[in-house]
Parts: structure tokens; C-alpha cells; sequence
């Protein structure tokens, strides 16, 4: 009887295996349709991290056409064959284990999408995604917020794992009764010293630092922030801020400063240190960014101008001035690697590379809050030039949607930045590999499915890369509540 | 026996009838364009978070009042089953009759806590226990619903029912039915008005009322103003309010921003009754030619001015005669003569604007020009 039993179980083990064995998709004959496939997200010939979560993306099918069935990537690098079928909208959704052999197995990874036409298999032409040694810092940290207008709801800044899918809770206004929260800044992309700041219902600026939460106090307006390498102080700009809506022009919404300064916070003092460069009456100072050495100081300025009246005729230069990390003083004279001026346009978000060579900054055409302005794109200069920026000594990413907020990775071979490129509204953050020389094509942070971004409602704002997970939440809630 | 509980059977559905198709259906209509039930995992685990489990149920039975017929049958049909379900209870202690009796009472209880909860509204209100305050909301629900689906002659209609109409909400659904029928002009004064809150409340208390102003500016054909109050209204109704990402694609298609719009379609493509929804083309068409010329800043010169600019830009439509029946009673309740004569003056004789113009813009205009002489 027992002899039976396991007889049978062997039987239904066998059968079982069969089954399962004839059901994993394989590569089929397929004749091909020579075009190249569409896919979302865009993760075609682009350079990706070796550490990062698979990419899922699926097919997008042209509506003229009847649709494949049965959709599966065929995905190839070296001996490694991995077959996947597509999940509906979810789309092509490989495991991690089988990504992470594939891209162990050689540097470059080839996909064939295949799928059946009713009549036969046919398949699009191969894409490739190049894997790099560089690996990325295995965390993201963003705001999740609806790009609105005035009024918000729920809102938090959470950190991502991006190794895997993992998203976590930083914070969320939950904590100050739906207040607003914004300007989350790290020293040396270390989570575990960081500044935010709160408005409204326990609004300030927030220290963390070595697992404790420091409220600065009396609660001034502190915003842009930027830790200096050391950790002594953090360059924040103050600025009175209004926005505006337009009727008809294809930006939306228009914010501006009516007043900005840069200011020096010492953390050690609780000094505020400025000099009259940082601090005219007659000009806007804003976007404060340390070197990668911390001996000098980055910042935007602007003639001050009627605004709303001129709220287009604001142009931003970027200028940098030393400091003096032992005795807290600026240099007298600011150099000005781009001027407004002479080359026209307006930039933002200055943001030295870790090796100190190069700075890159998001150009517009006038203002500073670029996430509106669909013209805004990525640019970058050498800082070892000592006179303005001639055009072509400048390398320019461009793209028709806003490209804005962007973070060097800890060794600089990795930039993020938030972009609409997607569509034109919602914030995604773009990853993108330098070479040294030139940028790779970006690509949007792998989600667990490819429909995500699509359905998420709330924008990616501030994407910040972190080499650990920040850990002080509870510090940091209890000084909030 | 049998016949005595089948009339109670009988008795009950008629009871749930009237009382979800006529007592409860605007309620239940009107908070069903804030929330519906959205058929996705992304979106189900967003609900979740967002209403909790109790929140999403209630979500998932407003759906239904999309149509207020199908929400009629749905729930009437759910608590019959339930009558049941306690009949059978109720027979283990009691006899056949006096069960039916008890469960059809139940039966209408759970149905009158069933409405007062998922509309937000005081059970004592269904009771016919009405306070001022739940009877302006109630007939508010009534208006709001007939703005939503552009019912214009029902508002009239119930605002005559309910005359005067003192509640400023009340007033801004008679007054945007009274310009859509171009008639603005002409009863403006017919019913009590107070100044320019009694066109558009400036006063936002909750999304509710932003979301009606959602429909104001869209009435107008200001459109950045209309897109703004639906974004922020549905960001409020945590990005999952039916009618108002109906509104966002609207707006977005005017704006030619297709992705976006595309968007909003996508979520809505994940419930039950708005999954083949598409706008009017003729409605965007119509809409677009709002747009402004030459950009500004929305009211940066006044509202007045943005909707001068609409009318110019729309002359010989609809639309134009619309947005000068709101500019004319604006200018005529804030007081501000010589524009109103210079509008007067640009519009009268034209497709756009009658000679002689409507009643209270005439006798307005007489007025002041005899005051000038």
C-alpha cells in the first residue's frame, strides 16, 4: 500500500514537472517584422547601473495595427537565455534572480520582443540594454506630491531602495496634520544627516544629525538647502515666493521671488553667516550648492526686476564665490561661469560633480522655477573655467518637456533628474550614466511593473540619491509631534 | 399566510423604491461624483489607504448611483436579500408573518442608515425631521447633480420650487442655468442676489464648493481658472473624484495636452460607468476658442477682464452670449458703471447681445446714462 502511495507521488511529481516545463515560454521561430519595438518605459539602448532593480516595460502596440498575442521578451547576454512572458499591463516583469544572471553573464543585454499574429510568430528587431560596472547609490529619496497649484492633500517624502522595488515612508504630512513638508537635503548623500523643512502645523527647519532632531529656532523660512562636505554648515536661500497661473500659456503655473538671499547656517554656532554678494538689496540670490571640496559656494542671481509685472525679463546668472570653511568668511570677488547676460536664458539648481570638474545646472528661459517651464533642460560646464561660459563650451541635454531637479551620485557616475518628459505634467525622476565625456540615454527608475508611473497620480519632486537608509524616523517624528 | 407575506415582500420593495429612487437618489448621486470604486489593484490598495476598508465598501455601493436608476435597483435588491437573510434569522424565534413583518422593518431601517451613511446626510433629515441647514444642502445635491449633467431647465425649475433662493451655493447653480439658457440678464434680479459671490463664491471652504466653482469658471470659459478648481478639488478627493477627472480631461484636451488628458481617461477607464467615457468633441471644439490669445496671469487685470477677453475671442457663439450674460450681472453687482455701459456699448445690437438688451441690463443701462445727462 505505502509502495503504492509513493509510487503515485512520483508519478504526480513527474507529471508536474513535465507540466511546468512544457508550460515556461521558450524563443520561437519567429519571422521578423523589421521595425524596432515601442516600449514604456523607454528602456531601449540606454546604459543602466549594475546594481539596479530589473527594468519592466511593455509593448506599446500601434492602434492601426491588429494586436500580437501571446507577448514575450526574449531577453539574451553571453550563454544566458531568459524567456518572459508579458502580464498584461504590467508588462514584461523579469525576476531579479534572472536579471541579476543575465547581467553577470556579459555586459550587454539583448531583448527580442515575439508575439503571434494570429497566424505565425513574428518578432521585432533586438534592442540593447548595456550594463555598466559604475554601480548607483542604493537609494532615492523624493518628495511624492501632486504638481497643484495652491491647496495639497496627503504628501511625504520617502526613500527607495534601488535595488529592489522597495519604497519606504520618510515621512508623511500625516505627521503635522497635512501641513506641507519640502527641501529634504543630505550631507555627503548620507541619510543619516539631513535637513527638511515643515510649513505650517509644526512648520521649521529640521535637522537630523547622528540619529538626533534638532528643530532650528526661532522657525525662519530656510529653504533650497545644501550641506557643506563637512557637515559644519548648510547654505539655505530665503525667499519670498508668489505664484501665479497663466490663462493660455502652455507652463501652467508661473512661481516667483518677490526677495531671495543666501545665507550660511552654522550648525555648530547657530550662526547665520552672509556677505553683501549673497545678500543685495538689489539682486535675487538664490540656489545655494557647495563644491564637491566645500571651498567654494554656488549660487544664482538675478537683477531684481517688477515682479509679477517682469516676471519673464529675471534672468539668472550663476556665480560662485569662496569660503572659508575655518573662519566662516566669503571671498570678496564672485567668479561668474555663466552669464545671464551675455548668453541669455536663466539657471537653476547649480550641482558641482563629486570630482569637482564639472557643474551642472538646469537652463531656462527666464525665472527660477524650472519644473514649470517646459523649456527647461539639463546643461553643464567645466569649473575650471575662469571667465563666462562661451556656447560651446557648454554641454546641453536637451528634450521638449522639463527636465529639472538633478544629484550627482556618490562617484559621479550617475546623475538623476526629475523630468515631465513623460507626459508633460507628472514628475518622474531619469537616471543617466557619465562617461566622463558624454551622458548615456536616460531612463526612467524601474518599477515593479511597467503601468506604475502610468497610474500614479502624484509627481517625483527632489529626487536625492543617499548611499544608506535613512533610519531616524522616529527621532524625527517625535521632534514634529 | 402566504399572500400576507408576499404583500410585505411587495410593501418593503416599494418603500426601497421610492425611497432610493426619489428620497435618496440626489444624495447618493451627488456624493457618487466625489467617490466610485475604481477596479484595479493600484487603485483598490489607494482606497484603501485612503477611505480605509469601510470607505472603500462605501465606495464600492456609490458607484452604482452613476446612473440613479441602476443604484436604485442595485441596492434595493441587495437589502431584499438581506430582508431575507433576517426572515430566515427571525423564523427560528418567531411565527412566518410576524418574521416578515420584523425583517421588512429591519429591512427599512438598514435602508435609512444605509442613505445617511453613504451620503453623509442625518438619518433624521429621511425621517422627514428637516432642520434649514439639511434642506438647503439637500436641494444643493439636487443642483449640484443637475450642473454635472447640464440639466439647465431643472434647475429652474427647482429653484422656482424653492423660491426665494437665499443660499449663495443655491444661487450660483441658478445663476450658471440661467446663463447657459442666456436668460442671465433678463431674471437676474428675479430672485434674491447679494453681490458677486451670488454669480461665484470667493469664499472656498471646502472642495465641495471649489469643485462647483470647478463648473462656474467653466461656464464662463475660463478655463485655466476651471482646471485649476478641478485639480485641486481632486487632489483633495485624493485624486480618485470621477467628475472632476472628467473636468481634467476636458480642460487638458481644450489645452491640446492629450498625454495628460490620457492619463485621467486611464483611471477612469478602471470603473464601471466611466470606462467608455469620452468628452464631446463639439464641447472642446466650442471650449477652445476660450483661449487666450495672448497669455496672462488668471485675473492679474480682474476677472472681469479675462472674461472680456472670452467674449471677444467667441463672438457669435454660444459661448460669447453666455459669458456676457456673467459679465454684464458681474458688472452690474460690483458696481462697476462705465465698464458696464462700455461693454454695453461694444456687445448691444450684436449676435451676441440683443437690442434692447435684457431686462435688467437695459433698465441698468437706461439708468445710468440718464444719470450721466
Amino acid at each position: 500500500m505505502n509502495r503504492k502511495v509513493v509510487i503515485n507521488y512520483l508519478l504526480l511529481c513527474l507529471f508536474l514537472c513535465t507540466t511546468m516545463t512544457s508550460c515556461s515560454p521558450k524563443r520561437q521561430n519567429a519571422t521578423p517584422l523589421k521595425i524596432k519595438p515601442a516600449i514604456y518605459p523607454d528602456y531601449t539602448e540606454v546604459t543602466m547601473p549594475c546594481n539596479i532593480a530589473p527594468p519592466t516595460f511593455a509593448l506599446c502596440q500601434p492602434s492601426d495595427k491588429a494586436h500580437l498575442e501571446s507577448l514575450q521578451a526574449v531577453f539574451k547576454a553571453g550563454n544566458e537565455e531568459t524567456v518572459v512572458e508579458c502580464d498584461g499591463d504590467n508588462g514584461f516583469c523579469i525576476s531579479a534572480d534572472d536579471w541579476h544572471s543575465l547581467t553577470q553573464a556579459n555586459n550587454v543585454i539583448s531583448i527580442t520582443i515575439q508575439g503571434h499574429d494570429g497566424n505565425k510568430w513574428v518578432e521585432y528587431e533586438p534592442f540593447n540594454i548595456t550594463i555598466s560596472t559604475d554601480s548607483i547609490d542604493s537609494y532615492l529619496t523624493y518628495r511624492l506630491i501632486e504638481p497643484g497649484y495652491e491647496v495639497w492633500n496627503e504628501m511625504g517624502i520617502y526613500q527607495r531602495n534601488l535595488e529592489t522595488y522597495d519604497e519606504e515612508a520618510i515621512l508623511t504630512n500625516k505627521a503635522n496634520d497635512v501641513g506641507c513638508m519640502n527641501c529634504h537635503s543630505f550631507c555627503n548623500r548620507n541619510a543619516s544627516t539631513m535637513s527638511l523643512h515643515l510649513r505650517l502645523n509644526n512648520g521649521g527647519t529640521y535637522i537630523v544629525k547622528e540619529g538626533k532632531t534638532n528643530k532650528l529656532s526661532p522657525s525662519p523660512s530656510f529653504v533650497y538647502p545644501s550641506w557643506h562636505p563637512e557637515g559644519r554648515y548648510i547654505a539655505y536661500s530665503q525667499n519670498e515666493t508668489k505664484q501665479m497661473f497663466h490663462t493660455t500659456d502652455r507652463n501652467r503655473i508661473e512661481v516667483f521671488d518677490f526677495r531671495s538671499d543666501v545665507i550660511v547656517y552654522d550648525t555648530q554656532s547657530g550662526n547665520v553667516l552672509t556677505c553683501p554678494q549673497l545678500h543685495s538689496p538689489l539682486t535675487f540670490e538664490t540656489f545655494p550648492s557647495w563644491s564637491a571640496d566645500g571651498k567654494s559656494l554656488y549660487y544664482c542671481t538675478a537683477d531684481s526686476v517688477e515682479i509679477p509685472a517682469d516676471y519673464d525679463k529675471v534672468h539668472y546668472s550663476l556665480c560662485r564665490i569662496s569660503f572659508d570653511e575655518s573662519t566662516g568668511k566669503f571671498g570678496e570677488k564672485p567668479d561668474t561661469l555663466y552669464s545671464a547676460h551675455v548668453l541669455g536664458g536663466s539657471i537653476s539648481f547649480p550641482r558641482e560633480s563629486p570630482d569637482g570638474k564639472w557643474v551642472m545646472y538646469t537652463h531656462h528661459e527666464y525665472g527660477n522655477f524650472s519644473i514649470w517651464h517646459k523649456d527647461a533642460d539639463l546643461w553643464m560646464q567645466s569649473t575650471t573655467t575662469l571667465h563666462p561660459a562661451a556656447e560651446n563650451e557648454i554641454i546641453k541635454l536637451e528634450s521638449p518637456r522639463s527636465d529639472s531637479y538633478h544629484s550627482w551620485s556618490s562617484t559621479g557616475k550617475w546623475v538623476v533628474f526629475s523630468s515631465r518628459r513623460d507626459d508633460g505634467l507628472y514628475t518622474r525622476p531619469y537616471i543617466m550614466h557619465w562617461n566622463g565625456k558624454t551622458f548615456s540615454k536616460p531612463f526612467i527608475m524601474p518599477q515593479s511593473t511597467a503601468i506604475h508611473d502610468k497610474k500614479i497620480l502624484k509627481s517625483y519632486n527632489i529626487p536625492e540619491f543617499t548611499i544608506n537608509a535613512f533610519t531616524a524616523n522616529d527621532a524625527l517624528l517625535n521632534a514634529i509631534e | 399566510m402566504m399572500y400576507k407575506i408576499i404583500i410585505t415582500y411587495i410593501i418593503c420593495l416599494m418603500l426601497l423604491l421610492f425611497l432610493f429612487g426619489y428620497v435618496a437618489a440626489p444624495i447618493l448621486c451627488y456624493a457618487e461624483g466625489w467617490k466610485t470604486f475604481y477596479y484595479d489593484s493600484y487603485y483598490c490598495s489607494l482606497m484603501l489607504s485612503s477611505y480605509g476598508t469601510i470607505g472603500t465598501i462605501k465606495a464600492f455601493l456609490l458607484q452604482f448611483f452613476a446612473h440613479p436608476y441602476h443604484g436604485m435597483v442595485v441596492i434595493t435588491l441587495l437589502l431584499l436579500v438581506f430582508m431575507a437573510a433576517i426572515n430566515c434569522i427571525l423564523l427560528r424565534f418567531m411565527k412566518k408573518v410576524y418574521a416578515c413583518i420584523m425583517s421588512a422593518i429591519i429591512c427599512i431601517i438598514s435602508a435609512i442608515s444605509l442613505i445617511s451613511w453613504l451620503g453623509n446626510i442625518s438619518p433624521k433629515y429621511l425621517l422627514g425631521i428637516k432642520s434649514d441647514e439639511e434642506k438647503s444642502r439637500y436641494i444643493y445635491m439636487r443642483l449640484n447633480n443637475c450642473v454635472r449633467h447640464q440639466q439647465w431647465d431643472d434647475i429652474i425649475t427647482i429653484c422656482n420650487e424653492n423660491s426665494p433662493v437665499n443660499n449663495l451655493l443655491h444661487q450660483n447653480c441658478l445663476n450658471m442655468a440661467l446663463a447657459e439658457k442666456e436668460l442671465l440678464g433678463e431674471k437676474l434680479l428675479d430672485q434674491p442676489v447679494r453681490d458677486i459671490n451670488s454669480i461665484y463664491v470667493t469664499n472656498i471652504q471646502t472642495a465641495e464648493v471649489a469643485g462647483l466653482l470647478s463648473d462656474v469658471y467653466f461656464s464662463f470659459g475660463h478655463i485655466a481658472q476651471s482646471q485649476r478648481y478641478a485639480f485641486e478639488t481632486n487632489e483633495k478627493m485624493n485624486n480618485l473624484s470621477p467628475r472632476m477627472l472628467q473636468r481634467l480631461v476636458e480642460t487638458n484636451l481644450i489645452y491640446g495636452q492629450k498625454e495628460v488628458a490620457d492619463k485621467y481617461l486611464s483611471v477612469l477607464s478602471k470603473t464601471l460607468y466611466y470606462k467608455d467615457w469620452s468628452p464631446s468633441e463639439k464641447l472642446i471644439a466650442e471650449k477652445r476658442k476660450c483661449l487666450f490669445d495672448d497669455n496672462r496671469f488668471s485675473g492679474i487685470k480682474g476677472l472681469d477682464d479675462d472674461l472680456l477677453h472670452v467674449a471677444r475671442n467667441t463672438r457669435g457663439t454660444h459661448q460669447c452670449r453666455v459669458t456676457l450674460q456673467y459679465l454684464g450681472s458681474l458688472y452690474i453687482l460690483a458696481g462697476y458703471d462705465s465698464l458696464f455701459v462700455k461693454m454695453a456699448n461694444e456687445f448691444c445690437g450684436s449676435k451676441d447681445l440683443s437690442k434692447p438688451m435684457p431686462q435688467y441690463f437695459q433698465s441698468y443701462y437706461n439708468h445710468l446714462t440718464k444719470k450721466k445727462q
